[in-house]
């Protein structure tokens, strides 16, 4: 409120209501006071105004402000939070990076497994579908050659014998050796052992060394026309197919997996 | 850095009166100093040392409690009348002298910018040049509001009639 020639004007009034001039402005304004009573009436009321409203609210100079209004508690939380932040996204980096590398490196690990008794039951019902149906070449090697097991065996680099399934009416016909399904991984190649009932039905053993994981799993899977019942051990993985009802393929499917591994691990199994 | 956090906290009494004086209730009070306190060492750097870091203050607080206004209109929110923080506890002995309620509610009754302005100018004490620049407004706006404001509260408090003002030394 500095002007050349100081005016006494409402904002001179004003400005010494709220106290905000110099010595000699106050000076001014109050001899202007003395001769105005009216502009003096103004002034008056605006400090009893300013009095009113400043015991209203009085100063909280004397209270202890809260701790949360402590400017210096405020930057050190910031500050904290800042570093807290940045340990979050260097903790989700590493993360990241960790997942990616377990990804990665596991990629072989992970995804094969369900894929790999896909391929071997996918690969053993084509098999089957194809030489049930060859009246008299239905295998390649028949039951009666000499040292038929013992060259199927090495070339799957699995000792098997063929199960005995006699007592369930199928006899053997003999068998032939066939490459698996050309995916990353699978066992290579798959021998295939064919049997006949009476009733002129066949049945199938799909064999092939186990599998890299070397875990155990049963899958029974149905199909149009024949059922496929798919297990693997620590030892072998083998696919039984039959277009006989589901009962007599797990039954079939059973016994063939029971002696095919006592042969392989030498361990009689309970089923 | 300790400097700037020292001369903020000699602020925090004259902004918690403000936002008390604006709020009229103590907790949202505090909870806008604090929102106040929080964004301006956040935002230090913006901060020109050529101006004054209190009407820097109070500007941020206006703009908070101006948001929050907005955001409470939008909802429909009002402050309870329990919750007013009116405590006439100097009771109105000298003739002359203002009801203490009457005018908590003549301020109530005031436009938001002239209320922001008058509160500013008497209880910060502050500059108008000062208090002008924490509205963000030109000195001569700031004036007329003040006269508006001031008039307002005379006609509402009656604290214009003749008896009151021949006790005027």
């Amino acid at each position: 409120m500095t002007r050349a020639p100081f005016a006494i004007d409402a904002d001179a009034l004003h400005a010494y209501a709220d106290g905000q001039l110099g010595e000699v402005e106050r000076a001014a304004v109050e001899r202007h006071l003395a001769a105005n009573p009216d502009s003096a009436a103004d002034v008056a009321a605006w400090q009893r105004q300013n009095e009113a409203m400043r015991a209203l609210f009085p100063s909280t100079a004397g209270e202890t402000a809260p701790a949360r209004l402590s400017p210096h508690r405020i930057s050190h939380n910031q500050r904290f939070e800042r570093q807290q932040s940045l340990r979050n996204i260097a903790a989700a980096l590493v993360l990241v990076v960790l997942g990616s590398g377990i990804g990665w490196f596991g990629r072989d690990y992970l995804t094969p497994t369900r894929a790999a008794s896909d391929s071997l039951i996918e690969a053993a019902v084509t098999a089957h579908t194809l030489y049930v149906k060859e009246k008299s070449r239905a295998v390649e090697v028949a039951a009666d050659a000499p040292n038929l097991m013992s060259w199927l065996s090495d070339r799957i680099t699995t000792q098997i014998d063929a199960p005995d399934l006699t007592a369930d009416g199928f006899r053997f016909l003999g068998g032939r050796l066939l490459p698996s399904a050309p995916t990353d991984g699978l066992p290579s190649p798959a021998a295939q052992l064919m049997y006949e009932n009476s009733e002129a039905q066949r049945l199938t053993v799909y064999i092939t060394a186990a599998l890299p994981d070397k875990k155990e799993s049963w899958i029974y899977r149905k199909g149009g026309s024949s059922d496929a019942y798919y297990w693997s051990t620590p030892t072998i993985t083998c696919t039984v197919v039959a277009s006989v009802p589901e009962s007599q393929v797990k039954m079939l499917g059973h016994k063939i997996a029971e002696q095919l591994t006592w042969r392989a691990d030498s361990t009689p199994r309970d089923w | 850095m300790q400097k700037f956090l020292d001369e903020i906290e000699e602020c925090v009494p004259a902004l918690r009166r403000y936002a008390r004086a604006l709020t009229r209730n103590a907790d949202r009070a505090d909870d806008l100093v604090q929102d106040c306190l929080e964004r301006a060492i956040r935002k230090q750097s913006l901060w020109q040392p050529t101006g004054s870091l209190r009407s820097w203050l109070f500007r941020i607080l206006l703009n908070l409690y101006r948001n929050e206004l907005r955001t409470a209109q939008r909802r429909g929110a009002h402050v309870p009348v329990e919750t007013l923080l009116v405590e006439p506890s100097v009771a109105p002995t000298q003739p002359g002298r203002i009801a203490l309620a009457e005018m908590a509610s003549a301020i109530d009754a005031l436009a938001l910018e002239q209320r922001e302005a008058l509160l500013l100018v008497v209880l910060d004490g502050m500059s108008y040049a000062d208090a002008a620049n924490s509205i963000g407004i030109p000195i001569g706006t700031l004036m007329s509001r003040l006269g508006r404001a001031r008039a307002a509260l005379r006609t509402m408090t009656g604290s214009g009639d003749e008896p009151r003002l021949r006790t005027v030394k």
